[in-house]
């Protein structure tokens, strides 16, 4: 295996996200991140890269804001990055996204493994993985565990319905990982220095030849409404029998304990 | 008349209730069913015009089907197809819409179809917000959540016809070699009434024995959230709650520790009455909490057991 192509998605931190009493969706100076569970693909791809030989490479699709995923991709672990940049992409869904990186993935060429994480943080639609393979036209296998190069094979671990799978697969392929495939390394500051020395190559979509006419999104969102947690909210602080005693009475009168 | 809706599911018994969700939206509904001639004719007997019926290739994943659905999706001129939303149901729906150039929605709440336009509803930040959205694509692809509608009853004097698919399944590059059973966990926080959630406020796994004798007395059982069980191993996957692991729905939840980051409360959203025990006034989970406790969880637990027994 020479490339596996790790794909991550740049979104708001949802910590900074939050919902005010009227339902009205707030996002005050958000900070960016790569997605949870995509660290988890990049750090997927990135060991099987130091154990096989391969090279690993990141690749995103966004507005221009994804292009400040550089330092914090790289750092994980691949050698290289690419991001697809345009504006009509910021809101893309995943019949775009995948479309486009897709293309990219085509563009960059080599590449016979490509990892991607289960969902991501924001709307986790579990979708942009299955949906590159079927524009790959490769076979695709979800929620993997463990993958484990065996020679020209893949040897690889998920949870099934009736307990653990182990599966053999070969080349080409896409998988994606599930949230507790891995521990993502913490990058030390060396790391980090050396993220941006790393190639980073930028294109538009124009690049891969898609048109503007393609960049259309199949879902348009017609309203977010904020679900203000419908909770009461009582505080009660202290730590000793008294306050023990009123979480109690209010438990009892809610009708779930007695 | 209204084109087809096709219903899928890899587990047969979900079919039924997909039959409902699709008869909501068409008069015309059919069935694409990987199993057996039993399968097909519950289908039918369910309300199914007709049972696109894929043999069961042994050893051979879910997404090995996927390309066959399309297929049959195509070839039925169908305006949707609505799958279970199972993992396995997940990966096929979007690798169909994918190859059919379809918009998919997943885990719809609510899915309804007006002037030939498909839009539904979902949630989004990790169950903080609802988005109402509408496709543009020529046909719709959506995930609905498991028992979101009745299942439609089945009548055996219901007429239909079975029609068999072959697939390409048995040559797909991936196999399964073995499938090794779980390890018993007599513990399932899904269907628990009290479920007592250990978050990273407790320090060491030394300290559980606190927790299991809090879930004791309230008649609970022990969950915790993805750090604990992924992270220390506490406990077996099967225990943790949030987006990516178990989502319940107990009339009580009492999080010990638990700071509250949306990944966990997701899964816990739906719950009767939550209880957060944390240190720090300003958690997350006091915002979701009915009842918040501000206080030293190592204190105020051994405290609340008391009062428990003391009833």
């Amino acid at each position: 295996m020479e490339k596996i192509i790790v794909c991550y998605k740049w979104v708001v931190d949802e910590n900074d996200i939050s919902v005010d009493y009227d339902g009205n969706i707030k996002m005050r100076e958000p900070s960016y991140k790569v997605s949870l569970y995509d660290r988890n693909a990049i750090e997927a791809g990135t060991q099987l890269a130091e154990k096989c030989g391969a090279q690993c490479v990141a690749l995103t699709a966004g507005d221009a804001k994804s292009e400040k995923s550089r330092k914090e991709a790289l750092c994980a672990g691949p050698s290289e990055g690419f991001a697809v940049i345009d504006d009509a992409l910021e809101s893309a869904d995943s019949l775009l996204t995948a479309t486009i990186l897709s293309a990219a993935i085509s563009k960059i060429g080599d590449a016979q493994l490509v990892i991607c994480g289960e969902g991501s943080g924001d709307v986790y639609a579990q979708q942009v993985g299955p949906r590159i393979a079927a524009a790959l036209g490769w076979p695709l296998l979800t929620y993997a565990t463990s993958i484990e190069v065996d020679g020209e094979k893949l040897r690889i671990k998920r949870d099934g319905s009736e307990g653990t799978e182990l599966l053999e697969a070969v080349l080409p392929l896409v998988v994606t990982v599930a949230g507790d495939c891995n521990t993502p390394r913490m990058p030390g500051l060396k790391d980090v220095m050396g993220a941006g020395k790393k190639p980073f190559t930028i294109w538009s979509p124009s690049e891969l030849n898609c048109s503007a006419e393609e960049l259309v999104n199949g879902l348009a969102t017609m309203e977010i409404i904020g679900n203000r947690p419908d909770r009461k909210n009582i505080v009660i602080k202290g730590s000793g029998k008294e306050a023990a005693d009123e979480v109690i009475r209010g438990l009892i009168s809610e009708g779930v304990l007695g | 008349m209204s084109k087809q809706v096709l219903v899928f599911s890899e587990l047969v018994r979900n079919i039924p209730e997909l039959i409902t969700a699709a008869k909501s939206l068409s008069e015309s509904v059919s069935a694409v069913v990987i199993g057996s001639e039993e399968d097909a004719k519950l289908a039918i007997a369910c309300g199914a015009q007709k049972a696109f019926l894929v043999d069961v290739v042994a050893d051979t994943p879910s997404e090995a089907y996927a390309s066959t659905i399309a297929a049959i999706v195509r070839d039925a001129d169908a305006s949707a197809l609505l799958a279970s939303l199972t993992p396995k149901g997940r990966a096929v729906a979007a690798f169909v819409a994918q190859m059919l150039n379809a918009s998919c929605g997943s885990e719809c709440k609510t899915i309804q179809k007006i002037d030939e336009t498909y839009s539904f509803s979902r949630a989004i930040y990790g169950g903080k917000a609802t988005s109402f959205e509408r496709a543009s694509t020529e046909v719709f692809v959506a995930t609905i959540p498991l028992r979101s509608f009745e299942a439609a009853a089945s009548d055996q004097t219901n007429q239909g016809e079975i029609i068999r698919v072959a697939s390409q399944a048995a040559t797909y590059p991936v196999k399964i070699v073995e499938v090794v059973p779980r390890e018993g966990d007599s513990v399932d926080v899904t269907t628990a009434s009290v479920v007592v959630c250990v978050g990273r406020g407790v320090v060491k796994e030394d300290d559980l024995p606190m927790v299991n004798e809090l879930a004791e007395a309230i008649g609970g059982v022990v969950g915790c959230t993805r750090p604990i069980a992924m992270d220390f191993k506490w406990f077996p996957q099967d225990r943790y709650i949030g987006l990516s692991g178990k989502s319940i729905k107990p009339k009580l939840f009492i999080g010990v520790g638990v700071s509250g980051q949306i990944q966990c409360l997701a899964g816990a959203n739906d719950s009767k009455v939550i209880v957060g025990i944390n240190k720090d006034e300003n958690a997350p989970i006091f915002e979701y909490s009915d009842y918040g406790v501000v206080a030293d969880l190592y204190e105020f637990v051994p405290a609340l057991i008391a009062s428990i027994k003391s009833l």
